[in-house]
């Protein structure tokens, strides 16, 4: 992670605290998504699983996403199903983690054979999907730095009227 | 399965001639004394099949750790040799020689049943593939070494547990297990991890120690009146240029050259451009005309005040002195005269003294005459006349007149003489003060020659050297001031440069502690921490993968044995209940479970209870116990075990005769699935192998070894 995103991501991790700042990383996720030219993005604020994209291509994810600024996340039974019932659509279930650390970058790893429970991210590893990591994450360093002030401003308010612009459902 | 059918053995051990055995029936009985050549004949068996495996420390067997080859009694250049001839499950034959070289290193041939003959490499992999088993393999599998076989069920349940993976063939299994253990993947993988955390850890502190400048600095310049936009290379080079533009001017208005300053294209240059700027500021502190002036009056006006003190001590000195000596000036002339009236006087009362004394003398010596006795007191002693009371007459003269006239006289000249002492004692003191106001004088005519030197003009006695030198003082001070104004405007517009340095410095150290953190920052996007990255990812990969194989692996091991537990366990249980004749077991429970840590096999035995046997069995039980896995072993079948045929050696050891029958009854059960060679020294155990075992038997009798020969062997 550039030191750059790192500290605007630190300083809305500040103002906001842990559980909003999982959400505003979850939206920046979603217009990284749609910057990376996926189409068909949905986002969801309360229940379900976070975010949706499906390309162009026929790629289809289902994502969860994981912020944590400890080494380790906690992966629970009810996002394991709740990834399991977008498989029969065609998607493949992924957990997105990103530890808030200077050295960080985010970790898309494919639950397939991920058993729930407390996750160290490193053990992640060997399910991590580099390829779509390179393709999407420089988008989600391009979304926190083009809509950091407005999201220190505004938080949530403020992505969710970008998403919208950018054509991505929000559901609430 | 491998079978033996003959074996030759020359020179090894206790052997010195070669000596030949057929195996030709079922049971194979050595039968001696000990010390008669019995388990060298075996050890013969396993060197020619296994070589240096056997021997020394790699064998894990204690006595063999020092163990000889060659017969002691040989010549160096002796053949030493085991020759076996095996046959495979397809009855195909195979001559095996081994022959001994040297400590470490013997020859291999295999002759197959064409005639093609292997060595070396070849014929150890032709070997390798027939046996498909280690010496440790054999040694569980086939060989019933005592050792070996109790360390089954005595030693720690790691060993146990992996003599019983050899007994049931799944060696495999377990060296893969072990290789995957040994390489410790896991534990590199978090000493990579911990190593690459260490790493990000040290640019992590060096990055905060960065920004921890840069905020100290930052703050530094928001006081010293520098704006966010200033803090860069622009601003730091425009700063530079006003300090060259400055100090060009000041140079021309204050008539000094200026070095040609250069300003810097980069920021990096600003260090040198500072340097030469700093020398040309204290430059012109020190060489500015109007300083040299005013350090030139100040100098002047150090010499005037103290031209001044010491004008005023020494006029003050001399005046002390001068009013000293003018009071005694006027006491001098009085003095002098009455000194000298008082030389008068002193001589005339001297010539009284004198005259006083002469008339005084001549009326002593007549008194003392008249005095003497016998003279005449009344006669003159001069005229000879008769003087009456003329003693009378004369002291009378002497004490009314003269007496007091000298007495009187010398008084006054002692006091005449004391005045002219005081007087003398009064011009002592007069001269010398006479003689300070001279020097006085003196060092006033000096010092308003240096006066008047130093003002440049001469001070004549008329002159008032103080006033002199108050209007020279006054002159110069109103030079200073004059002066004052000039340098103080200068030096102000120096320190106003100096202050732009200080701000130009001072965006140059932020520039370089950006410039710092960036390069630290730069590493995370470096390709070699990309790698790093990726490298993590693989060894986590690997790790996952190696972790899977491990699984799949231990299940399979799980799997088979728990097949061949099912399958051996009855034949164990009926050994060991016949065997050990134990009262209190009337069943045994053999079962196979896989250790969560190790994933590996973990095997139990248990009574009819379900109590575990090992604590509660005596040595000659654990000696049954062990015997009844290895022979109930015997009873699989498979690619697994891949020898057909077992080797005990004394295995009735300490044993009564219970025991024996009933370990008899077993080996005749054990000799459907395979040959047995049986080593003895036990003849009660000879006669039931010859007497209840119901396969043919072939004898050998061991006897009267000697070193020169051998053993005596004889075939029965």
């Amino acid at each position: 992670m550039r030191t750059e995103i790192y500290e605007q991501l630190k300083k809305l991790h500040d103002r906001y605290g842990p559980q909003e700042f999982g959400k505003l990383c979850q939206k920046f996720l979603a217009i990284g998504f749609q910057l990376a030219g996926y189409d068909h993005i949905v986002e969801r604020g309360v229940q379900g699983v976070d975010v949706d994209a499906a390309g162009e291509k026929g790629e289809k994810y289902t994502i969860e996403v994981k912020t944590t600024v400890k080494k380790s996340v906690n992966f629970e039974q009810k996002d394991v199903d709740g990834l399991q019932k977008k498989k029969v659509d065609g998607y493949l279930g992924v957990l997105a983690v990103l530890r808030l650390d200077r050295f960080a970058n985010w970790v898309f790893a494919k639950v397939e054979t991920i058993k729930p429970g407390s996750l160290v991210i490193d053990s992640l590893r060997p399910y991590r999907l580099s390829e779509l990591e390179r393709e999407i994450c420089p988008f989600i360093d391009e979304a926190i730095n083009q809509h950091f002030e407005g999201t220190m401003r505004e938080s949530q308010k403020y992505l969710d009227t970008v998403l919208r612009q950018k054509g991505v459902e929000v559901r609430k | 399965m491998v079978t033996l059918k003959r074996l030759k053995i020359k020179g090894f051990r206790a052997y010195m001639e070669d000596k030949e055995f057929i195996f030709d029936n079922p049971v194979i009985l050595l039968f001696g004394d000990n010390g008669t050549g019995k388990s060298s004949t075996l050890n013969a068996i396993e060197w020619c099949l296994f070589g240096n495996d056997c021997i020394g420390a790699k064998s894990a067997i204690r006595e063999r750790i020092d163990w000889e080859i060659p017969n002691r009694n040989l010549g160096s250049s002796a053949d030493i040799y085991v020759e076996l001839e095996l046959e495979d499950e397809n009855t195909d034959a195979y001559k095996i020689l081994r022959r001994w070289i040297s400590k470490t290193k013997d020859e291999l041939r295999i002759t197959l049943l064409d005639g093609q003959s292997l060595e070396g490499q070849n014929a150890g992999e032709k070997l390798a593939q027939l046996l498909k088993s280690s010496f440790r393999d054999f040694l569980t599998m086939v060989y019933q070494h005592q050792e070996v076989i109790r360390a089954i069920l005595t030693q720690e349940p790691r060993e146990r547990n992996d003599a019983i993976d050899r007994l049931l063939g799944l060696s495999d299994y377990r060296n893969i297990l072990t290789g995957i253990e040994t390489g410790k993947l896991q534990t590199k993988q978090k000493k990579m991890c911990g190593d690459f955390d260490s790493f990000t850890r040290e640019i992590d502190v060096a990055l905060r120690t960065q920004e921890g400048n840069l905020k100290d600095k930052r703050g530094k310049a928001s006081k010293k009146g520098l704006k966010e936009n200033q803090l860069s290379e622009k601003g730091a080079l425009e700063i530079a240029s006003k300090v060259k533009g400055e100090l060009q001017k000041l140079g021309l208005e204050s008539g000094l050259s200026v070095v040609d300053l250069q300003v810097p294209e980069q920021w990096t240059d600003l260090y040198e451009f500072q340097e030469i700027a700093d020398g040309e500021i204290k430059r012109f502190r020190s060489e500015m005309p109007d300083v040299k002036k005013q350090e030139d009056l100040f100098k002047r006006r150090g010499e005037i005040t103290a031209l001044k003190q010491q004008y005023q001590q020494t006029e003050k000195d001399y005046n002390r002195v001068k009013s000293k000596f003018d009071v005694k000036e006027k006491e001098s002339d009085k003095l002098r005269r009455e000194v000298r009236e008082l030389e008068n006087k002193i001589k005339e009362k001297e010539k009284q003294l004198s005259e006083a004394s002469a008339k005084g003398a001549v009326i002593t010596k007549a008194l003392g005459y008249l005095q003497l006795e016998g003279i005449d007191k009344n006669v003159c002693p001069v005229c000879e006349t008769e003087k009456p009371d003329l003693l009378d007459h004369v002291e009378r003269e002497w004490t009314e007149k003269y007496e007091k006239l000298v007495g009187t006289v010398e008084d006054e000249l002692d006091a005449f003489k004391n005045r002219q002492n005081e007087i003398n004692t009064w011009f002592e003191e007069y001269n010398r003060i006479k003689r300070s106001f001279e020097d006085g004088y003196r060092r006033v005519v000096e010092v308003r020659k240096e006066i008047g030197k130093a003002l440049g003009r001469e001070i004549t006695t008329e002159d008032d050297p103080d006033v002199i030198l108050n209007n020279a003082l006054d002159g110069v001070n109103k030079g200073l001031e004059v002066l004052e104004e000039a340098v103080k405007s200068k030096q102000e517009r120096l320190d106003g440069i100096s202050s732009l340095m200080g701000k130009m410095q001072l965006i140059a150290d932020i520039l370089s502690s950006e410039e710092k953190k960036r390069i630290v920052e730069q590493i995370q996007e470096s390709s070699e921490y990309l790698r790093m990255e990726e490298l993590r990812d693989e060894m986590a990969i690997l790790v996952d993968d190696v972790d899977k194989i491990k699984i799949a692996i231990s299940e399979a091991s799980y799997e088979a044995a728990e097949q061949k537990v099912a399958a051996a366990g009855e034949a164990i249980d009926n050994y060991f209940r016949r065997i050990a004749n134990h009262p209190a077991i009337t069943k045994i429970e053999f079962s196979v479970s896989v250790d969560s840590r190790t994933a590996r096999n973990s095997y139990e035995f248990k009574d009819q209870n379900g109590k575990y046997l090992t604590p509660t069995l005596n040595q000659g039980g654990l000696n049954a116990l062990a015997l009844s896995i290895f022979l109930g072993m015997t009873s699989l079948k498979g690619e697994n075990q891949p020898f057909g045929f077992v080797m005990l050696d004394d295995p009735s050891q300490s044993s009564g005769s219970g025991y024996k029958e009933k370990l008899v009854e077993v080996l005749d059960e054990v000799l459907d699935k395979r040959m047995v060679i049986l080593s003895s020294t036990d003849k009660e155990l000879q006669e039931l192998v010859l007497s209840k075992i119901t396969k043919a038997k072939t004898k050998y009798t061991f006897s009267d070894w000697i070193p020169e020969r051998g053993p005596e062997v004889k075939k029965e």
